[in-house]
């Protein structure tokens, strides 16, 4: 099911501003531990066995390959696919989800972009059904280009999604 | 949702009789003032108070407080002048508000549910609140209060589909007589509470009881410090939660009629405020059958039927239809409130045998967490207290009941679950000790998602989860094989119809 060679990957550009995504947030965690660090060796006088910064560091390096490992397979694992008769998509790593929407289910689509994303030309698509527990399929970094494909074609009423 | 302001302002009050012209803005009765007071008491209390203390000799701070007070009374005063509803031939339109007019506009074609409410108020005077709820967000109108053959009318003006063609001058066609589903009376009071079927509202009700009769052995005691210790808040609290959880299930007896009227389904309950509810058949998701182990002694099952989400979020309806029914008896509606026949129990399928394994392990890693949670919490205990033996013996009492719990539920939900799929319909039997039935008609389908976690794709088996309109059910079936699951998604995939909606 979500092992289908039809499934469209992610593109790279996807991959990369997860990176710099995650890489970011790693930063910031890193500098709150530092300020923390520094805080904590004034406030107490204990002089540690280590200088300043080199344990949130450490945390930070391992941090950083967490995040990346997990946004790297995540990208790998999320793919999406548009027929003539559904839009299935499928993400997850450890649960692995495939979630398919009839194109007559579709209530309504929206294309959406960020500015890391219009850096890249990447977009974010939201496929929006009447479903109570799944009420929208949201893919997140897909080209601008497939976006609106998507868009045109799922889009309730248009001449692509008739069919 | 829009913002206007409509000239024709002729305003009749107190509702309307049928000779009214259609289009004319309908005022509402002025009992609605006593009702909004009733509703914001504490409002208008704090209001009133600060208007009363509003001379004490300071100027400045008398005229804050006169303001406030005024701030908090007026607007049950300014609802019932500024409200104002009328049907035209495609629309229900309502607006209120002095300074700023709130008008909402709801297209007669999209009207999903009619409900009527009754509060004391409405009672006493013969009045009730009609709710109009349409799909969408924020889309509900509470039309109250109003006279009873007023919100009949408007009842009856909104129950067709309106369009822009047709006009409301003519009378609408007069209902079929309603069949009833289930009618229920004070007989029935002690088997509804015996099977309810929320464990929840069980152990609140006992709880409630139990503190109550606590509170009157002590009351005996006529003992100041003991009535102080006992009737704490959280003691009050409970008790008051008893008793609403407990009229909650006596309305489920009392005057409880459900029953259908030409292409709709309503519900009759309450005991002091009656509310009737309201949907047409055509938006009901799926039906829902619930029972618990004492139901099952008793022979009675719970139903409901499942509504499409029609108020923006804010939850679905789901229709109670009988507490109490006879097992078996959701058969003889399925075919008029989910326009499908019931499946034959026989046909149900059992889930992959692997799925005990899968279930029995989760229920020990499970329960090894209680233990370290438990564990760890006696060592403090012990540490602080110095009640060796004593906390011992509770934690292992507690930990011994956890663990069978989960382990008993493991295999009970196991042994229970079955999955169906035929030409029409779908169906998902889950619990271990309460038992839920949900049969959806395969054509309100609105999606499908298929998980599985590492350890079950090692087990070669899938979650298929089924979605509807309806917020209040979950169709799932977990630990299919894949082939399974694949026939499953499928054949639902393949089936939804092209109407495109709910």
């Amino acid at each position: 099911m979500w092992d289908d060679r039809e499934f469209q990957p992610l593109p790279a550009a996807a991959l990369q501003i997860r990176l710099i995504g995650g890489l970011l947030v790693v930063v910031v965690v890193v500098a709150v531990a530092v300020a923390v660090d520094f805080v904590i060796r004034r406030s107490t006088e204990i002089e540690p066995p280590v200088v300043i910064g080199v344990i949130p560091a450490a945390i930070g390096i391992l941090l950083l390959v967490v995040v990346e490992l997990a946004l790297w397979l995540g990208w790998r694992a999320t793919g999406w696919r548009l027929d003539e008769r559904l839009f299935a998509m499928r993400s997850g790593v450890y649960t692995r989800e495939w979630t398919g929407v009839p194109r007559d289910r579709v209530q309504s689509v929206l294309v959406a972009t960020n500015p890391l994303q219009r850096w890249r030309g990447l977009a974010t698509v939201t496929v929006r059904t009447a479903g109570a527990h799944t009420p929208a399929v949201v893919l997140n970094d897909v080209e601008e280009e497939a976006a609106e494909q998507v868009r045109l074609e799922l889009a309730p009423g248009s001449m692509q999604g008739s069919g | 949702m829009s913002q206007d302001a409509d000239p024709d302002d002729r305003t009749p009050q107190g509702g309307h009789t049928e000779s009214d012209p259609p289009d004319q803005w309908r005022r509402l009765h002025p009992a609605t003032i006593l009702s909004d007071l009733v509703r914001r008491l504490p409002q208008v209390v704090v209001g009133l108070l600060l208007i009363l203390n509003s001379s004490g000799g300071n100027r400045v701070i008398d005229t804050i407080q006169l303001v406030i007070g005024v701030v908090a009374i007026a607007p049950v005063i300014v609802r019932y002048v500024t409200a104002r509803y009328r049907v035209d031939a495609s629309l229900l339109r309502w607006r209120e508000g002095l300074f700023r007019r709130h008008t909402v506009d709801v297209p007669r074609s999209r009207i999903q549910s009619i409900d009527s409410r009754v509060d004391l108020i409405g009672r006493a005077f013969g009045l009730e609140t009609v709710v109009v709820s349409s799909a969408g967000g924020d889309s509900e109108v509470s039309v109250g209060l109003v006279d009873r053959e007023a919100a009949a009318r408007l009842r009856r003006e909104l129950q067709r589909r309106g369009t822009a063609e047709r006009s409301v001058d003519a009378l609408p066609p007069p209902e079929p007589a309603p069949q009833t589903l289930a009618e229920r009376s004070g007989s029935d009071v002690v088997r509804v509470v015996l099977t309810a079927t929320e464990t929840g509202d069980a152990v609140v009700v006992v709880v409630g009881v139990w503190l109550a009769i606590g509170a009157l052995n002590v009351l005996d005691l006529l003992s100041g410090a003991a009535l102080a210790g006992w009737i704490s808040l959280a003691t009050v609290a409970t008790m008051i939660l008893a008793v609403t959880t407990l009229t909650g299930l006596v309305s489920r007896a009392i005057g409880f009629r459900s029953e259908v009227q030409g292409r709709r389904v309503r519900v009759h309950q309450g005991i002091l405020g009656r509310r009737s509810q309201e949907a047409p058949l055509v938006r009901v998701q799926a039906m829902t059958v619930r029972d618990s182990p004492v139901a099952r002694r008793l022979g009675t099952e719970a139903v409901w039927a499942d509504t499409a989400d029609v108020s923006g979020g804010s939850g679905g309806e789901r229709l109670l239809i009988d507490a109490v029914a006879p097992v078996g008896r959701w058969r003889w509606w399925a075919p008029t409130l989910a326009g499908t026949a019931a499946p034959n129990d026989a046909e149900l399928r059992r889930v992959a045998p692997v799925s005990l394994r899968r279930r029995m392990i989760a229920a020990t890693m499970q329960s090894l967490a209680s233990v370290i949670v438990i564990v760890a919490a006696a060592v403090i205990v012990v540490e602080v207290n110095e009640r060796g033996p004593t906390t011992w013996m509770i934690a292992g009492a507690v930990l011994c009941s956890i663990v069978a719990v989960r382990f008993g539920r493991a295999v009970l939900s196991y042994r229970h679950e079955r999955w169906l799929i035929d030409d029409r319909d779908l169906v998902f039997v889950n619990g271990a000790l309460n038992r839920t039935r949900t049969l959806v008609p395969r054509r309100r389908a609105q999606s499908v998602t298929v998980s599985a976690n590492w350890f079950q794709r090692r087990l070669g088996v899938r979650n298929v989860h089924v979605d509807t309109a309806a917020p209040s059910i979950s169709g799932a079936a977990r630990d299919l094989y894949v082939r399974d699951a694949e026939t499953l998604t499928d054949a639902v995939l393949a089936t939804i119809d092209q109407t495109g909606g709910v």
